[in-house]
């Protein structure tokens, strides 16, 4: 039973090493899988990596968690686009890291990877402190509107969805605004509780317990559709904005590997985290805290990133001008 | 009154359970050893124990982590006093004093000082989270940008001027640490700063691999430069824990410097180390003993080590009562509350209030397990002074490599670390202080990127931070300090001069008549 493994590592080392392509794709996975979180430990993708972890082991892959942070993901992802594309390291792509890819502000393609499934969809909202004087989308934009680049929107980040979204608000009222990026989501919603800005665009799934607490008031969702979480709230198309002049963009995080990547072991892994992201677990946890699972893979995935990075592109030229 | 008999129900589940209690003390534990080791951070630490606490309930998962995030910043001071290397960016104030105390043979004293100092302060951290945690947080949430700036300002004003060396230099290292940090992506616009097309740089210049760089990496060439043996081992752990005379001495510094602990961990994102610089910057101006700071004063260790663990209690305020983490390690603690199903926030003691006050419970235990590992591990710890220095440098050397690349695992990390600590030793050499350059690099983004958002804010108007009060106050505050003493040594002079005058004339009269 050795000598076979050890016989047959050692003919398809060879093969691959002459064809530099295929591994053993059968034997997939027969050790730990590297999964890069490009973010810091303790982050909404490094959570959810964590809970991931022990349901993913129940279908047969084991992953060892690894937090490689830095230049908005791409420190990291760049890590999983130089590694072997043999199904054991694999990273989390997320729409800031596309984002800041299709503003070339980081060496990388989308051609350096292979999408694998995506792992969630978080839904964009803008909220406002909940001692705000504004309790609908269409006060706030007068609001804007009569204070011309005075009104504050904060967001996590710049470059990135959620400062989109901001100049999207902006565009609405038809006025200028102040952006101020924070290193962080739980930032914004502080400032938000104690007044120091006017408003903020985050996630549900950051905000939710805010939010029915009263300390802070969801005005729209960044949807095409009103959001499962928050149905009361609604979307800024039913107030007559177009949030999505230059095509779909959402905030989601995907699984990559490695451009060249076995179609073989892509399905293996993509069937494992399917099973994981729709195990009952998973749902209960993704309900709980207001982000979407939408497992697309194959060709469909592909499409959607490559949509979104074009969409994120043609907005970053017309909007990001500071 | 509720809030005991909550609070007693709490404690007897604590102490009818084995398991609890025990595992908090393995926390506690393993909280000392990354806390004491430089490069293990407590962020790592609970990280890693996630993982192992998926089959425990939830309360005794949560308190085994609060008790390592709890034990990892009473350890920071250990290497910090014994071999001048801060475990933890907290100790790095813990050195200033601590340090000079081994060298004068006071290792034990002022680890006995660290460890009480650290309980009291956790203990009055505890105390506010117990009894005004909601109001508290509210009242933090009232400071925004222009007030971390603020804050961020006096902390280096602090640093430049605490330094034993003079003022100049240390706001010239103050300022190399301020450029350090400047480094990579920048906060508010997303552009690269002297990145120099490497991906790698654009992640700038992290504090561990600064902090390690900066202080050990000179410290390990020190004493391998120099002749002079490391500190002697104490022969005894007699006279360890202070008497109760001099602890109770000690008491308005302990809480003074807890309460400034405590309000500087309310407020997010501000970390461990101002908390202790401010407190430090305090316990200087009322001590009798000023003139021993910085050459082995207990007092400051007293202040630095009682603030760090007020940061700690007052950091878990804003995570249990708003749901907002202020730095990495409680931000990796609300995810494991995340992870065994509690959502942290305004509802938390509603939904899940039993579970509450049995973590609220195992935070007090946890700080009284510190006095008891703490005396024990330090038995242990104080031997690393009887291993000669030629076998503890290189093992240190190696810790610090091995260290530096598990924060990321970046080999990047580790050159950069090794460029700053050959630099670091350069700057000894010159007498120029390298404490203010890992402050620079800690505080200086939090001062720039602070500053400009409340410029956003205010619509660049600069009078925003002279016309917030408390941002007004903490400006003035560190304003004062820079040039206060100068402008008292002025002052003095002219006053001398004129009284001396008609001395130092007379002669010369005499000569020309």
């Amino acid at each position: 039973m050795l000598d076979k493994t050890i016989l047959r590592v050692a003919v398809v080392s060879l093969a691959s090493a002459l064809a530099a392509g295929p591994v053993v794709a059968q034997d997939y996975p027969s050790k730990e899988v590297r999964w890069v979180i490009p973010w810091n430990a303790g982050g909404s993708n490094d959570i959810m990596a964590r809970y991931l972890q022990p349901i993913l082991e129940e279908q047969g892959v084991s992953v060892v968690i690894e937090n490689l942070p830095g230049g908005t993901g791409a420190v990291g992802m760049g890590e999983v686009a130089v590694s072997q594309p043999d199904g054991y390291t694999i990273g989390n792509g997320t729409s800031s890291t596309l984002a800041i890819m299709a503003q070339g502000k980081a060496p990388l393609s989308n051609d350096d990877f292979t999408n694998v499934i995506r792992v969630s969809v978080d839904p964009l909202i803008l909220v406002v402190p909940g001692s705000s004087e504004f309790d609908t989308l269409a006060q706030f934009l007068e609001h804007m509107e009569e204070n011309p680049g005075d009104v504050t929107i904060g967001t996590p980040g710049t470059n990135n969805l959620n400062h989109v979204f901001a100049a999207m608000t902006a565009q609405g009222a038809g006025v200028d605004y102040r952006h101020v990026p924070f290193p962080g989501g739980s930032r914004v919603i502080a400032e938000l509780m104690g007044n120091q800005i006017a408003a903020g665009v985050l996630k549900p799934s950051e905000t939710i317990e805010q939010i029915s607490n009263g300390d802070l008031k969801a005005l729209g969702a960044f949807s095409d559709e009103r959001l499962d979480v928050l149905p009361e709230v609604p979307t800024f198309a039913e107030e007559g904005v177009d949030v999505f002049p230059y095509g779909p963009v959402v905030q989601m995080a995907y699984i990559q590997a490695p451009a060249g990547l076995d179609p073989e072991v892509e399905e293996t892994l993509a069937d494992a985290f399917e099973a994981a992201l729709t195990s009952d677990q998973f749902r209960e946890f993704a309900d709980k805290n207001g982000f979407i699972i939408d497992p697309i893979r194959g060709e469909e995935l592909d499409e959607e990133v490559a949509g979104v990075s074009g969409a994120i592109a043609e907005v970053a030229e017309q909007v990001f001008t500071d | 009154m509720e809030i005991l008999s909550n609070l007693a129900v709490a404690f007897g589940n604590e102490f009818s359970s084995p398991l609890s209690l025990a595992l908090i003390l393995v926390g506690v534990l393993v909280g000392f050893v990354f806390g004491a080791t430089p490069g293990l951070t407590a962020t790592m630490g609970v990280a890693l124990f996630i993982p192992l606490t998926f089959p425990l309930n939830s309360d005794v998962a949560i308190s085994m982590m609060i008790a390592l995030y709890c034990g990892s910043m009473a350890g920071g001071a250990i290497p910090a006093i014994l071999i001048n290397i801060p475990g933890t960016p907290s100790a790095v104030v813990t050195t200033i004093d601590g340090y000079p105390m081994t060298r004068n043979g006071r290792a034990v004293e002022a680890y006995g000082w660290a460890l009480v100092a650290s309980v009291v302060g956790g203990f009055v951290a505890w105390v506010a989270l117990v009894s005004l945690a909601p109001a508290l947080a509210r009242l933090a949430l009232k400071l925004g940008s222009a007030e971390y700036a603020a804050v961020a300002f006096l902390g280096l004003a602090i640093i430049s001027s605490v330094v034993a060396a003079p003022l100049v230099k240390g706001v010239l290292a103050t300022i190399i640490g301020i450029g350090l940090s400047v480094v990579g992506f920048d906060q508010i616009t997303g552009e690269g700063r002297w990145t120099f097309d490497s991906l790698q740089l654009t992640r700038g210049i992290g504090i561990m691999p600064a902090l390690i760089g900066l202080l050990v990496i000179p410290e390990l060439m020190m004493t391998l430069f120099q002749r002079e043996a490391h500190a002697e081992a104490p022969k005894s752990l007699k006279g360890m824990f202070p008497s109760l005379r001099s602890f109770m001495g000690q008491g308005v510094n302990m809480i003074r410097s807890a309460v400034i602990g405590v309000a500087t961990g309310i407020i997010p994102a501000l970390g461990g180390s101002v908390g202790a610089l401010i407190a430090y910057d305090q316990s200087k101006r009322f001590s009798k003993n000023r003139a021993n700071f910085g050459k082995g004063e207990p007092e400051g260790v007293v202040a630095s080590e009682s603030a760090n663990n007020g940061v700690t209690g007052g950091a878990l305020i804003p995570l249990l009562t708003l749901g907002i983490p202020g730095d990495t390690v409680t931000a990796m603690l609300l995810g494991g509350l995340m992870i065994h199903g509690l959502q942290p926030g305004p509802r938390l003691f509603e939904t899940s209030g039993d579970i509450v006050w049995n973590i609220l419970a195992a935070v007090l235990l946890a700080n009284m397990a510190i006095i008891i590992v703490g005396a024990i591990g330090f038995r242990l710890f104080v031997r690393v002074l009887d291993v000669p220095k030629h076998l503890l440098a290189p093992a240190l050397f190696v810790l610090a490599v091995v260290g530096t690349y598990a924060l990321a695992n970046s080999w990047f990390d580790v050159v950069i670390m090794l460029g700053l600590g050959i630099f670091g030793f350069i700057a000894t050499l010159g007498a120029i202080p390298v404490y203010p350059m890992v402050i620079g690099v800690i505080l200086g983004p939090l001062l720039e990127s602070e500053t400009r958002r409340a410029l956003v804010i205010s619509g660049g108007d600069w009078t925003t931070f002279l016309t917030r009060p408390v941002s007004a106050v903490l400006v003035t505050l560190a304003i004062a300090i820079l040039i206060g003493p100068s402008l008292t040594r002025l002052f003095r002079r002219r006053a001398s001069d004129a009284a001396t005058e008609p001395r130092t004339l007379d002669p010369r009269r005499d000569h020309e008549d």
